[in-house]
């Protein structure tokens, strides 16, 4: 066998020997899980009956039942617009702070604590925290008036129309710095030589920038893009914290919907199947980011084999 | 020989032994061994021959807190503790507990839980019946009016309250002072009470005119209308119309006359409510009270204590407390408050200590233990709601009379929001539609027709027939008088 053969199998083996307590852990925790959520969404269980097992058969009923839910549906535009919203508002500030801080500089430390203190707060002292800066009267709308120069009243708790904005403003305080921290890495891992070369030949900064340095870090933005979308898509303590889906239903998102169902309703069959039907968008969601992913490192690899 | 009678007994004697008789009579039930009640010995005599264990429970640490020292007494009289507690709040407790309840889980020994949720409770078949060990120690609740039928499902008893929680009338007293001769001027007689909630819409109206009240950042209403707890206030005045719920065959009567006028006159609170009133609950709210920020309103009891404290209050000795305003929809006059969520102990059936648990929950709502718990001056997280409470000067201190006073009145005549199974998804979904129309994405009308629906489908999903065995415990529930004594 050649040499080259050899180390192929022996990589395999590596990557099967890391990958396998991760499979294991899925397979005996949330295996069991994902199937009693499968078993209860096609069998009608109620918490009154005697348990599980003696639940009834309901074939697709229930997950038609789910599909043809105004509400739900409504559930699922409100969280693909918060998460949308909220990724590209994470990405443009995280991106935004990463290109001013990613050379060294004095004092570039205490900037990068500063920059990541939000994502380390807990989820549920930021909705409160932003509950007491965000009424009618409070200091938000205080340093508003004061810039544009008349009051603002603008009330970001209780217009329905602006309810799922503030939270997107609050996740996007709370989750910039997860852009951030990718979109540094990208840029310090970023090879110097084009950018040297360009600046040799005259090349302008914002033309190295659009040119060089964004289609090199094509790839780290899609990854920082999709799993932003992944955990905004799941955002629910501050949501619930501040709103619990009002004013109205407009913050009723899907997190917020299934667990009304699951722990309001007891409705845990319905819950299964809407979870369910969420982790087959979700999936789909991640194979095209995967593809997309996969096309770009292609894209590079062939850029840098030219 | 005939004696005569003073010979006997002396004009000194008599008087001495009478005193002594009416001293002993006015203790609270007959002292024993301990300085411990007769039922309270028994209770521990019980727990005693039970055994002793170390009881687990879920319970808020805010209600837990004034519940410890009488904790601590049934500890040292009886060896069964109760310190290990899952602190959760009670508004987050049944998703939890119910879990517990539908895993037949052995671990929790007592919940501390909205007693509304008795009904879902029982139905999962987690809750051990009271009444047999109530009967081994002659315990009673002796509850003001009907309040004990609050713990009752299917003819038996699940729960021992700890906490009234009706809702109560508050009125700033200081602005009708002020403004009293400029009333009389107006309507031609002094404003005595509100007694209906048109009367009550008219009272905020003058007193904290909307037109004034940014400038003034004074508001007429003190109700809440967000998205959690709207429907209670909808509750009472839906019952104070006359109206129920349900019709004898568990159809939703959510379309009728009288649910109609329950949601005209919600709505029409609007107009004398903060602007961003749907967005704010409780911690919102109380502090505008004890700030002298808001005129009138129906608010859970355990605030007056707050309102008449002076190291949390700016308003003390400002507000009246009475009866909640009632209805004359139906024809004549009909008082319905609201006692909800009402914290209560609750056994697990599948403990295997769920006699140590049932004697210390009874423990801990006897007269004798109730009285300092209810009374604490700090943690007002449990209400008066026994007959002795009222009458208590340790309770008084804490709530003034004049806040007893209310609280008394309101608790004979309060109902629960819907006391089945299923109460979080009913509610839930009076809320959600409710909160719709208040902020203007539905109407009026298309809240009530999907109020009807969702109605509809929940008794449908959770079977006509088991909701309609139910109706008589939610119908025994109810309030038997218009109005308090």
């Amino acid at each position: 066998m050649a040499r080259s053969e050899i180390m192929l199998q022996r990589t395999k083996r590596y990557k099967k020997m890391v990958l396998f307590p991760l499979i294991a852990s899925i397979m005996l925790i949330l295996g069991p899980a994902l199937l009693l959520q499968l078993y209860l969404s096609f069998n009608y269980y109620s918490i009154y009956s005697e348990g599980w097992w003696a639940s009834e058969w309901y074939a697709l009923d229930i997950f038609s039942e789910v599909v043809s839910d105004e509400r739900f549906h409504a559930s699922i535009i409100r969280s693909l617009g918060f998460a949308l919203a909220s990724t590209v508002g994470c990405f443009v500030i995280g991106f935004g702070l990463a290109l001013l801080m990613y050379k060294n500089f004095k004092l570039q430390w205490f900037y990068y604590i500063i920059f990541i203190i939000p994502m380390l707060t807990v989820p549920i002292v930021i909705a409160y925290t932003a509950e007491m800066i965000l009424y009618q009267k409070g200091p938000l709308n205080g340093i508003l008036s004061a810039i544009v120069g008349r009051d603002m009243l603008i009330m970001w708790i209780t217009n329905p129309d602006i309810a799922l904005f503030t939270v997107v403003l609050m996740e996007i305080w709370n989750w910039a710095p997860f852009s951030f921290i990718i979109m540094m890495a990208g840029l310090a891992s970023l090879p110097q030589e084009p950018v040297e070369a360009a600046q040799i030949l005259g090349a302008s900064r914002i033309k190295i920038f659009l040119e060089i340095q964004l289609p090199l870090l094509r790839p780290i933005i899609v990854l920082a893009l999709v799993l932003r979308f992944l955990e905004a898509m799941a955002e629910f303590p501050k949501t619930w914290a501040i709103f619990q889906g009002g004013p109205g239903t407009s913050t009723e998102t899907i997190p917020v919907l299934i667990y009304l169902n699951t722990w309001y309703y007891f409705d845990w069959s319905k819950a299964a199947a809407m979870s369910y039907i969420v982790m087959l968008m979700m999936v789909v969601i991640i194979l095209t980011a995967i593809n997309i992913l996969q096309k770009e490192n292609k894209r590079i690899a062939q850029v840098q084999a030219n | 020989m005939r004696l005569k009678l003073g010979q006997l007994l002396s004009r000194r004697s008599f008087m001495n032994t009478a005193i002594s008789t009416t001293a002993l009579m006015s203790l609270p039930k007959m002292a024993t061994a301990g300085g411990h009640s007769a039922v309270n010995q028994k209770i521990i005599e019980a727990a005693k021959s039970a055994g002793t264990a170390d009881l687990k429970g879920i319970i808020w640490a805010l209600y837990y807190a004034p519940m410890k020292a009488s904790c601590e007494k049934f500890a040292a009289e009886t060896g069964t503790n109760f310190s290990d507690i899952k602190d959760i709040s009670i508004f987050v407790a049944p998703p939890a507990v119910v879990a517990e309840g539908v895993a037949k889980s052995p671990e929790f020994d007592l919940f501390h839980i909205n007693s509304n949720m008795i009904p879902t409770l029982a139905s999962i078949g987690m809750l051990e019946e009271l009444d047999s060990y109530m009967e081994e120690v002659g315990f009673d609740y002796n509850a003001v009016g009907t309040f004990d039928t609050f713990m009752k499902y299917k003819g038996a008893t699940f729960g021992m309250p700890t906490d009234g929680n009706v809702h109560t009338q508050f009125i700033h007293w200081a602005t009708v002072e002020k403004n009293a001769a400029a009333y009389e001027d107006k309507f031609g007689k002094s404003p005595s009470w509100p007694g209906t909630w048109e009367e009550e819409i008219e009272w905020m109206k003058f007193f904290a005119p909307p037109a004034k009240a940014t400038a003034d950042d004074y508001y007429g209403s003190m109700n809440l209308r967000n998205r959690a707890n709207g429907a209670t206030w909808w509750f009472m005045q839906l019952y104070s119309a006359g109206g129920f719920t349900f019709d004898d065959d568990m159809n939703p009567t959510m379309d009728t006359d009288e649910a109609v006028y329950a949601w005209e006159t919600y709505m029409k609170y609007k107009d004398v409510s903060h602007p961003e009133a749907p967005g704010w609950g409780t911690p919102q709210m109380i502090p505008r009270m004890t700030g002298g920020k808001v005129f009138s309103g129906q608010y859970w009891d355990g605030i007056v204590a707050l309102n008449e404290n002076p190291a949390k209050s700016k308003t003390v000795g400002q507000w009246k407390y009475g009866l909640v305003p009632g209805s004359d929809f139906s024809g004549k006059r009909i008082y319905r408050s609201i006692s909800d969520p009402l914290g209560a102990l609750l056994v697990n059936k599948h403990s295997p200590r769920k006699a140590l648990a049932a004697y210390l929950a009874m423990w801990l709502t006897t007269e004798q233990e109730s009285e300092a718990i209810v009374a604490d001056p700090a943690n007002t997280f449990h209400d008066p709601w026994a007959k002795s409470h009222m009458t208590s000067e340790v309770v008084a201190k804490t709530y003034t009379k004049g806040g007893l006073e209310g609280i008394q009145q309101c608790l004979q005549v309060s109902a629960p929001p819907i006391y089945l199974t299923g109460y979080m998804e009913f509610t839930d979904i009076l809320n959600k539609n409710l909160s719709e129309a208040y902020v203007g994405s539905i109407s009026v009308s298309e809240g009530i027709k999907k109020t009807q629906e969702e109605f509809a489908g929940i008794v449908k999903k959770t079977g006509k027939r088991k909701l309609k065995a139910e109706l008589a415990s939610y119908k025994a529930v109810m309030p038997k008088i218009d109005a308090p004594a």
